[in-house]
């Protein structure tokens, strides 16, 4: 076999110029293609997670909210309990102390009416032995003429030393 | 003695008529201590009870069993 140099240089001619043709004509659209694709994926990764890191965060932004709302709903709930407590006892408080000075005021009340029947019972008594005592001594001298005269004779002996 | 010139009224109130002896006692102490001119008005009053009470002008003596009574309720009213 013998090696033919002119047709070796025609061959790496030909293989040279398929060789440009093809990377002119075909590897250099499609390498630019294969860019603009690999350009778009890494776009479209970046934008997802983009997205994602947005949605992690929204969610992140939610959990925290709804801490923050529990959190703030029970100091509020633990707030109107502490108050609505505290308005209970002062409430009691008040009733208590209420009750307790209406309860001094009707035993008072109850004492001082005590005191002014027991004046009057006192009073009516003294009236009903006075009067009951007046009318048998009256009696007693109406019948007992002499000792009516007796008793005048006296009343006048000390009638008489004030005149 | 007092002077007096107008009689001066003197109301005996007892329970029963005075004797004459009591009157006439009670007169002459009357006439000692105010002068003759007295004008005697005798009443008789079942409600004084027993003894008797002498007026003289706005000045009283009252010596009746109603007064002691009256003394009595007074006394027990305020010590009862």
């Amino acid at each position: 076999m013998d090696i033919q140099l002119p047709q070796i240089l025609f061959q790496i001619i030909n293989f040279s110029v398929v060789a440009g043709a093809l990377t002119y004509l075909l590897y250099k659209p499609v390498q630019k293609i294969m860019s603009e694709r690999a350009a778009r994926i890494e776009e479209g990764q970046k934008a997802a997670e983009k997205a994602l890191t947005e949605q992690q965060q929204a969610e992140e932004l939610t959990k925290t909210s709804k801490k923050t709302a529990e959190k703030e709903a029970a100091t509020i709930i633990a707030e109107a309990k502490k108050t609505a407590d505290r308005l209970s006892q002062e409430i009691q408080v008040k009733t208590q102390e209420h009750a307790k000075a209406q309860l001094m005021k009707f035993q008072s009340d109850w004492q001082g009416e005590k005191k002014k029947l027991v004046e009057e019972l006192k009073h009516q008594f003294a009236d009903s032995v006075v009067a009951a005592a007046e009318k048998v001594v009256g009696n007693s001298f109406k019948v007992d003429q002499k000792a009516q005269s007796k008793l005048i004779d006296e009343e006048l002996e000390q009638l008489l030393k004030k005149i | 003695m007092t002077n007096t010139t107008a009689a001066t009224v003197v109301v005996i109130t007892s329970a029963v008529e005075l004797s004459s002896k009591q009157l006439a006692t009670l007169k002459k102490a009357l006439e000692s201590k105010y002068g003759k001119q007295l004008d005697y008005q005798l009443v008789v009053d079942s409600s004084v009870v027993g003894g008797l009470k002498v007026r003289v002008g706005s000045t009283e003596y009252n010596a009746t069993l109603q007064a002691k009574f009256e003394t009595l309720r007074q006394h027990l009213h305020s010590h009862i």
